[in-house]
């Protein structure tokens, strides 16, 4: 069975602690989280399909038996076979790339131009992508927005103005 | 249905669908149409719509083109403009000969006074090129804006580099369709217009004007300051509306049908006012090669070839078709049926109000859909799917600024998504 795009949302944001409604918005589009989702069922992610729906399967099961997503995603995390995937999944939503789990020093590929900019490690910092900027002229002569501003925690923080 | 043609500018979009993506993108699109609509809808001629006439009954002056050019804003010295609803006139440093050629009201073409490049307004954003049409000839540009704007503009003292300087922001009306009857919000419109030969003008395919074609002089390249009164034929118009929904502005943009082909398929038309079926032609969508004369009309290896690099979608192919039968239920020769929506951008994710910079801290683009758009007239060189290169009227002027500010060390400021500010002398 396919991954979908719901359940790799879900599996995100409790891998990553950010609100699923931020990673997939409501009016999304730029649908990066349908890029990463294509970019791990690729070829090029070296995971196979099968690893991929146990980490999605196991991770859905452990919601249920530990009774939440963070204690879940540590679960996952923490597992030889399925943690490194997950980290690489982390990786790829806070650098826009795909690393290669099983030498999780390698870079396979940054998933694509929007993917550099939508990454989270900018926002993360507050900040904008080299090159890009959603901002506008003069803004370095301010102090940045709060951070809970740019990112949406999957516990809930409001985040009015992230998207 | 065919949808009700009318000469009532919307004031936002109305929810049709379930509030998708896609069915916002429809409303916005039905909002596009409905502005286009309005705006070319015949103007009497205090430059209100009249109501006594049909749009497309006949081509006649159309309603955006007696708001305020660019040129009658910004004026040497920072002077204030002329009132609202005065009519046009010849500028003051304009050569006798020009200002002979001159009436009160017309259209004038291109930029006037003491611009630094002679092609300050007849190349495309970024300065990448002209562009030429298949008759060698050099599209021309205006900028105008509606009422709500240029009041805002004389209120605020934005037309001059002093008026500026006392600046701590700028925020341009948005529409509100309360209290009743209402109000429209700022509106900006940029046109392309082409040098239409006698066929071109007996074709009836295109919606004129007589206009003054001004080149100004340049002495690098070498480029002699002349005046033409020249019919025109518009090729590209981009109506970009500040609403209540959409304080990042809702960005449409129309071409005319004989514009280009879209990269990959196959040319069908006879035609086309910006590509050659004839082999060899240039690389497409690359601007000519240097020297620049808009007063030359070019040899063909000079004349661009441009493609569309993204299609019109099904959807507002659908949409064109319903616009244009109502067009043409009211005159199967209309000018207008030879005009098409390419798409419209909106932001996704809105400033809570309407002064952007204040309330959309950090998405201050708001995430437009589509994510890319552009005409093939106005932005002929940076169409594609590049973030920060190819064209998307959002992010593009979400960098405009003012010429300067109240601020410390008197930076330019964010200017309310318009460059037009920048022209303050």
């Amino acid at each position: 069975m396919p991954v979908s795009l719901d359940q790799f949302v879900s599996l995100s944001s409790a891998l990553t602690g950010v609100n699923a409604a931020q990673l997939k918005p409501a009016l999304d589009p730029i649908g990066i989280a349908n890029q990463y989702l294509a970019m791990i069922n690729s070829q090029a992610s070296k995971v196979s399909s099968t690893t991929f729906s146990a980490l999605v399967s196991t991770f859905e099961a452990q919601v249920g038996t530990l009774g939440s997503p963070n204690k879940a995603a540590a679960f996952v995390l923490d597992d030889p076979t399925l943690g490194p995937v997950a980290r690489s999944i982390i990786k790829m939503w806070l650098m826009g790339t795909w690393y290669d789990p099983a030498n999780p020093g390698t870079a396979i590929q940054v998933v694509s131009s929007q993917a550099y900019k939508e990454s989270l490690v900018w926002k993360v910092m507050q900040s904008h992508p080299m090159g890009y900027s959603m901002w506008s002229f003069g803004y370095w002569a301010q102090p940045p927005p709060a951070f809970e501003q740019f990112i949406q925690t999957s516990s809930g923080n409001s985040a009015n103005g992230a998207n | 249905m065919l949808p009700v043609l009318s000469s009532d500018i919307p004031f936002d979009i109305t929810f049709s669908g379930d509030g998708s993506l896609e069915g916002l993108q429809h409303d916005f699109d039905v909002l596009s149409w409905n502005t286009f609509i309005a705006l070319n809808w015949p103007a009497k001629p205090n430059g209100q719509p009249d109501p006594s006439i049909q749009i497309g009954t006949k081509d006649a002056p159309t309603v955006w083109q007696s708001w305020k050019e660019a040129y009658e804003i910004f004026l040497p010295g920072g002077a204030p403009p002329s009132p609202w609803g005065t009519l046009r006139t010849a500028p003051e440093n304009w050569p006798p000969a020009c200002k002979a050629l001159f009436k009160d009201g017309m259209t004038l073409l291109n930029q006037v006074g003491k611009t630094p490049n002679v092609l300050n307004d007849s190349t495309q954003p970024f300065k990448t090129g002209p562009l030429i049409d298949q008759n060698g000839r050099y599209a021309r540009f205006e900028i105008v804006v509606n009422e709500p704007m240029f009041d805002s503009i004389v209120a605020n003292k934005l037309y001059s580099k002093k008026g500026q300087a006392t600046a701590s922001s700028v925020v341009f009306p948005c529409s509100s369709a309360s209290p009743s009857p209402g109000n429209v919000g700022a509106i900006m419109v940029k046109a392309s217009w082409k040098i239409l030969s006698d066929e071109e003008k007996k074709s009836g395919r295109f919606h004129t004007t007589e206009a003054i074609v001004y080149t100004p002089p340049s002495s690098s390249p070498p480029v002699a300051e002349k005046c033409e009164l020249l019919t025109v034929g518009l090729v590209g118009l981009h109506m970009v509306h500040k609403t209540a929904g959409a304080p990042q502005w809702v960005w449409s943009t129309f071409e005319h049908v004989d514009n280009c082909p879209t990269e990959g398929e196959t040319p069908s038309k006879p035609r086309y006012n910006f590509f050659s079926k004839a082999s060899p032609a240039p690389s497409p969508n690359e601007p000519p090669p240097r020297p620049w004369d808009p007063n030359k009309t070019e040899p063909s290896e000079r004349r661009v070839q441009i493609v569309r690099k993204i299609p019109i979608e099904p959807a507002q192919k659908a949409l064109n078709d319903l616009f244009q039968a109502a067009l043409g239920k009211v005159n199967p020769k209309s000018v207008w049926l030879n005009y098409e929506l390419v798409s419209t951008q909106w932001p996704t994710n809105p400033a809570a109000t309407c002064d952007v910079e204040t309330s959309a801290p950090v998405d201050r683009i708001g995430t437009p859909a589509p994510q890319f758009l552009g005409n093939s007239t106005l932005e002929s060189y940076i169409q594609g799917k590049v973030p920060n290169v190819s064209s998307s009227c959002m992010e593009c002027h979400a960098n405009a600024t003012t010429y300067t500010s109240a601020r410390p060390s008197n930076i330019p400021i964010f200017s309310d998504f318009t460059y037009l500010l920048e022209r303050a002398q």
